[in-house]
């Protein structure tokens, strides 16, 4: 099995197996570029504890495939995250959002979906007043302003029954 | 750092408190101040830390705001934030979500409900902004809160119309006027007809308000009929009575205006009895064209001249389609354009290419179309809105299409959309609903919904831009 080495934005250097380090498409396309390559490749935007906890991810899917689904009815749901992954989240906000960071930067389809969906859920079912709340968002509208978004959302918002 | 441990959950949760109170400029001294800004960006673990060395600040400021702030607000949120998994008890006061690029949020808010996504976009200004975006709402109905008409509180009226299949629909002014419809057997999307109504209702697209009109002259019992609007009046023509003679062929006016409705008294030669046909208005002519009569579909196209009252066939030339009744059409660009629709004649079938008449030279066209094709299907719903068809719902029989294509007329290109409220989409009248454009939005109304296996009264809108 051949590996590959990484190096994470403060130089700490991982070996990792090819097969794995390749579902990040960013890492797939480099080594398709440069071909066999013993230098570690370098990866400016991710921390190392971040990398981490990327190749976990990656270890653990490439080593337990998901069967594929019906994408298209299934792609937007939010309660249909598997149960590894839910526990894989289950991180402090900060780590949370540098793993979106780094999904993103290393293209890395599931594990940004998995994590804007967990991101998702902890909105989801929220009064706006504890959303500010969880993410420290600081309210910036005028009541005047507030007030007037309230009359929109009356529009369509279900109150339930 | 040992003996603090202990203490540590119970030192986070003054903390917390002194930031939910933190709104209030006496609680938050100005040593808490400056230590936040000093506050390492990414290490939560320094913060926990320079929390227990303001211990005694701490403990004062919780005592102080909790006897003047205890509120039943207060606690609500505490149990709510310590019933969540994700780092209840995090101080850590930076606001990671809005540190996120426009394209990352979006991604998180495309997989939120409309009722959170209203929550969202009520946090702060850039949320706002986001959820606005388009892209997360492409291709979504969202279900329009209808409000009583309070006037009516008192009164044994109905304050909204009963759920019906194949009303015909308007828009004048900010109300969609919608007309007859028919309540058949509730377990076949094909409806037995029945219940045919001669109801006429309109809705304040502002207001969110429907009102019963009581019009004065004839009354008609019409389904599967078509309203056209010609100078404040509705045009009415075919449709299926419920009754003897099942098919009309009669052409009735209501004027807005007088509230009445009355027949529009026709020469030469009209339509025989019909329904299900489709019909649109341009340069002072109704054109119909296609419908059942009972027996045989037809693709006949025929012009009522709406200033002399005048019918004739119409000489068309070109490919024409094929007979056909349950379809869409269209008026864009001094063209008819055709979609759908479904005929028994040997063999059955469903129809999916797009036709155009040219009006001005009366010759037809089949358009070659790229993208994603619809399948052949009747009983959709297609509306233009500035040079895009929008065509949803309908069926062929297998199955109910809960999906949306717009049709870009200029590049003749269909485009399935995405959408993501799957709950939505099965609780929207799937056929058999009637539909105008208002402000930039689809509003339907009616309808068959597979899912209850009955139609329904509800409005729903899709934004379209």
């Amino acid at each position: 099995m051949s590996t590959i080495k990484l190096e994470s934005a403060d130089e700490k250097v991982f070996e990792v197996e090819r097969d794995i380090a390749c579902m990040a498409v960013t890492i797939k396309n480099m080594l398709e570029d440069i071909g066999e390559t013993d230098t570690a490749i370098p990866l400016p935007n991710v921390t190392s504890n971040i990398l981490e906890k990327v190749l976990e991810y990656c270890k653990h899917h490439k080593e337990h495939p998901t069967p594929q689904q019906d994408e298209k009815k299934d792609e937007k749901r939010l309660d249909d995250i598997p149960p590894w992954d839910r526990e894989f989240c289950k991180v402090d906000q900060p780590t949370l959002f540098e793993l979106i960071l780094a999904a993103n930067y290393l293209d890395i389809k599931p594990l940004l979906d998995v994590t804007c969906k967990t991101v998702a859920n902890m909105i989801r079912g929220k009064t706006p007043e504890e959303i500010r709340k969880i993410f420290n968002i600081k309210n910036d509208f005028t009541p005047e302003e507030e007030e007037q978004i309230r009359k929109e959302n009356e529009w369509c918002e279900d109150k339930g029954n | 750092m040992d003996n603090n441990e202990d203490k540590l959950p119970q030192l986070k949760l003054f903390k917390l408190f002194l930031k939910l109170f933190s709104n209030h400029p006496t609680t938050t001294s100005p040593k808490t101040k400056n230590s936040k800004s000093q506050q390492p960006s990414s290490s939560s673990q320094s913060w926990v830390d320079s929390n227990i060395n303001q211990n005694e600040d701490g403990e004062n400021e919780c005592q102080l705001s909790g006897q003047r702030n205890l509120s039943s607000d207060s606690i609500l949120i505490c149990t709510e934030l310590s019933k969540s998994n994700i780092f209840q008890f995090n101080i850590d006061t930076k606001c990671y979500i809005l540190e996120m690029a426009d394209e990352l949020l979006i991604s998180i808010c495309s997989g939120l409900s409309i009722n959170d996504l209203i929550h969202l976009r009520l946090t702060s200004k850039r949320l706002y902004g986001l959820c606005n975006d388009m892209s997360i709402w492409k291709g979504r109905f969202v279900h329009v809160n209808t409000l009583n008409n309070s006037s009516s509180f008192l009164s044994i009226k109905p304050k909204r119309p009963t759920p019906r299949l194949c009303p015909s629909s308007i828009l004048y002014d900010k109300y969609m006027y919608v007309y007859g419809g028919d309540n058949g057997y509730k377990d076949q999307f094909l409806s037995l007809i029945g219940d045919v109504k001669n109801d006429l209702w309109r809705y304040n697209l502002e207001s969110r308000i429907w009102e019963e009109i009581l019009y004065s002259g004839m009354k008609p019992k019409l389904t599967e009929h078509t309203s056209v609007l010609y100078n404040g009046k509705i045009i009415m023509f075919g449709g299926s009575t419920g009754c003897s003679p099942q098919y009309s062929s009669i052409v009735y006016q209501y004027d807005i205006n007088l509230n009445s409705l009355t027949v529009f008294e026709t020469k030469g030669n009209g339509p025989s009895p019909r329904s299900a046909h489709t019909a649109i208005v341009y340069n002072d002519n109704m054109y119909v064209f296609g419908g059942w009569d009972g027996c045989k579909s037809n693709n006949k196209l025929y012009s009522l001249d709406l200033l002399t009252k005048h019918w004739s066939l119409v000489t068309v030339s070109g490919t024409i389609p094929h007979q056909r009744r349950a379809h869409c059409s269209l008026f864009y660009n001094h063209s008819l354009y055709l979609f759908g629709g479904f005929d028994t004649d040997k063999p059955a079938s469903y129809f999916n290419s797009m036709f155009k008449l040219d009006l001005d030279t009366c010759i037809w066209e089949e358009l070659k179309c790229g993208g994603d094709v619809p399948s052949g299907r009747s009983r959709s719903s297609m509306i233009e809105h500035k040079g895009k068809f929008y065509l949803y719902g309908g069926w062929d029989r297998n199955n109910y299409f809960q999906e949306i294509h717009e049709f870009d007329a200029k590049h003749q290109h269909w485009t399935k959309m995405s959408y993501s409220n799957i709950d939505q989409m099965e609780s929207i009248g799937l056929g058999q609903n009637c539909s105008v454009i208002f402000k930039d939005q689809l509003i339907t109304f009616g309808g068959y919904t597979p899912l209850k296996k009955a139609s329904t009264n509800e409005i729903f809108s899709l934004r379209l831009e």
